[in-house]
């Protein structure tokens, strides 16, 4: 559905869907990304099934949903006479093709063969989205395993939404869940409402303050300051309930039984250093970016749109000497930033370069940070989203996501439970770290999780 | 020294509205006994709520009182506001 303007609605709905300060800084590295070889910033999502799913009801499902979201099938121009990025609907009806894959051993029929699913899922980050057929933001495949298990796999341009709105994206796929017209938009953005120049810059001030602080600490990233081609990799690690049992009463144990982002923030820092060291470095600072849910909790919400601002930590490198220290300084760091209204006040800052080119945001980078944009990139995601059981004849075993992610930094790594089972994805791009690299940092992050010590 | 039940009375009002309007997204039944958790509460939004009770209220809870069981209900916080 369009509006007259030519503003594509999210779900057939008013108001139509805008683009949010988050989605242009994912545009920008988008364009940047695209141009170094990189293919853009796309994100996958695995629903493992344990058997084949109803392939004609999942056709119907996803024929339904390209039909309801003209947004998966839309693309962002910049209005020649305001600047301002929307996006712009495509002239032809999308369609969502469900294409099958199968590992060798799997005995699907009408499956094109591929060596194993995480090279297939590799290959598919590694290449633009558009496809000739489908729809220019989404596509959907099924990859037969060889033990008789089905992935259906989402690849998505993180320019649609975040990681929770990936798993809103999925429940409305696969649990037939309403897509009228009358779903509300229930983020919760101050940025988006009006405001004077004045207050708007005041308001923006503690997180440019937090910048010039941060600039001025001697961090780097895995890949360097320089964008350069480098293929895609991923490693997943998944912990069973009771591993993940532990893992949570030592998040608790370590910062509060409330609030625990601290802890993942820490070990994942720890895991990164450890990279440094087997390289005879020893960065003196880690500079992470926390992106933070701004959908309004508990209320019906689109899929689209990143929904997310972003706390910027900085940990020292004596920080990190130990666990308890490294989660002591995240965790002051979350209390003083949130009571500090950071997270309100990098939205305004969003708000205010949603005009800015994708050069000007890197040339930002580049003159502020010796560009550098952090020293890693780290998510929590919590429980999944929507509780996934039975989809079209097949049960849910397990979900995660895979994103994506840009060099620089280079590497990442992303943790969400499904089902009290936490799963860990290291993403990171040749030329900036390596096998052997995502292993010490999988080896060390597990540890300090589960505080077992390796095997 | 038990609390003056007006007192009390506003104490809930103030932080169900604080709530409804600043952190969740609740429905119209929404009051002091409801569960905050299956309304949404997560850890940032105990922490904005944490920053909004110290505004309106100046209180500073210790970390010992953020337990699930105190951030159940509107009415478990209020007891926490001296």
């Amino acid at each position: 559905m369009t509006s007259p303007a030519g503003v594509v609605s999210g779900a057939s709905a008013t108001p139509p869907l805008r683009l949010t300060g988050a989605d242009c800084f994912i545009l920008a590295l988008d364009r940047i990304m695209r141009r170094n070889g990189q293919h853009g910033l796309n994100g996958q999502t695995h629903v493992l099934l344990d058997g084949a799913p109803d392939p004609e009801a999942l056709q119907a499902a996803a024929t339904r949903l390209a039909a309801a979201f003209p947004v998966l099938n839309a693309k962002v121009s910049r209005s020649f006479l305001t600047l301002v990025p929307a996006w712009k609907p495509a002239r032809q009806s999308p369609a969502l093709p469900v294409r099958c894959w199968r590992e060798p051993g799997s005995n699907a029929l009408d499956a094109i063969e591929t060596p194993s699913l995480r090279e297939w899922a590799e290959n598919i980050l590694n290449r633009p989205l558009v496809a000739r057929e489908g729809c220019r933001n989404l596509r959907l495949d099924v990859v037969f395993l060889a033990d008789g298990k089905a992935v259906l796999v989402l690849t998505w341009a993180h320019l649609l939404f975040d990681g929770k709105g990936a798993e809103l994206l999925v429940g409305a796929l696969l649990q037939n869940e309403p897509l009228s017209a009358d779903q509300p938009r229930t983020s919760k953005n101050p940025a988006e409402a009006p405001m004077s120049l004045r207050k708007r810059f005041a308001t923006a001030k503690p997180v440019v303050e937090r910048f010039f602080t941060l600039a001025r600490n001697k961090y780097r990233s895995l890949s360097g300051p320089h964008p350069r081609p480098g293929l895609l990799r991923f490693i997943i690690k998944k912990l069973d309930e009771n591993q993940t049992a532990g893992v949570q009463n030592r998040a608790c144990d370590f910062t509060s039984p409330l609030f625990n982002a601290a802890f993942y923030l820490a070990c994942a820092a720890r895991a990164h250093r450890q990279a440094f060291l087997s390289r005879g470095e020893d960065p003196p600072h880690y500079v992470v970016s926390i992106p933070v849910q701004i959908r309004r909790k508990g209320g019906a919400t689109t899929p689209f749109q990143n929904c997310v601002t972003v706390l910027f930590f900085c940990l020292k490198r004596e920080d990190l000497d130990s666990l308890e220290t490294a989660a002591a300084a995240a965790q002051t760091q979350f209390e003083e930033m949130m009571r500090n209204r950071l997270d309100t006040s990098f939205l305004h800052v969003l708000e205010m370069m949603k005009l800015l080119p994708a050069p000007f945001y890197m040339r930002f980078v580049g003159h502020q940070f010796a560009g550098e944009i952090t020293s890693f990139f780290h998510s929590f995601t919590g429980n999944f989203a929507v509780p996934l059981d039975e989809v079209f004849g097949a049960k849910v075993l397990d979900a995660h996501h895979i994103p994506a992610v840009s060099a620089p930094p280079g590497s990442g790594l992303f943790m969400g439970i499904f089902k009290g089972r936490l799963s860990v994805t290291f993403s990171w791009r040749e030329n900036a770290s390596s096998e052997k690299e995502a292993g010490i940092i999988t080896d060390h992050l597990l540890r300090d999780l589960t505080g077992d010590p390796l095997p | 020294m038990t609390e003056a039940p007006d007192a009390c009375r506003e104490k809930k009002k103030k932080l169900i509205e604080l709530i409804s309007t600043e952190i969740l997204e609740v429905g119209p039944g929404f009051d002091e006994n409801s569960d905050l958790f299956e309304a949404g509460l997560d850890s940032m939004a105990i922490m904005q709520l944490l920053i909004q009770i110290e505004t309106h209220f100046g209180v500073q809870l210790r970390v010992a009182q953020l337990t699930r069981a105190n951030f159940s209900t509107v009415r478990q916080i209020a007891d926490l506001i001296p």
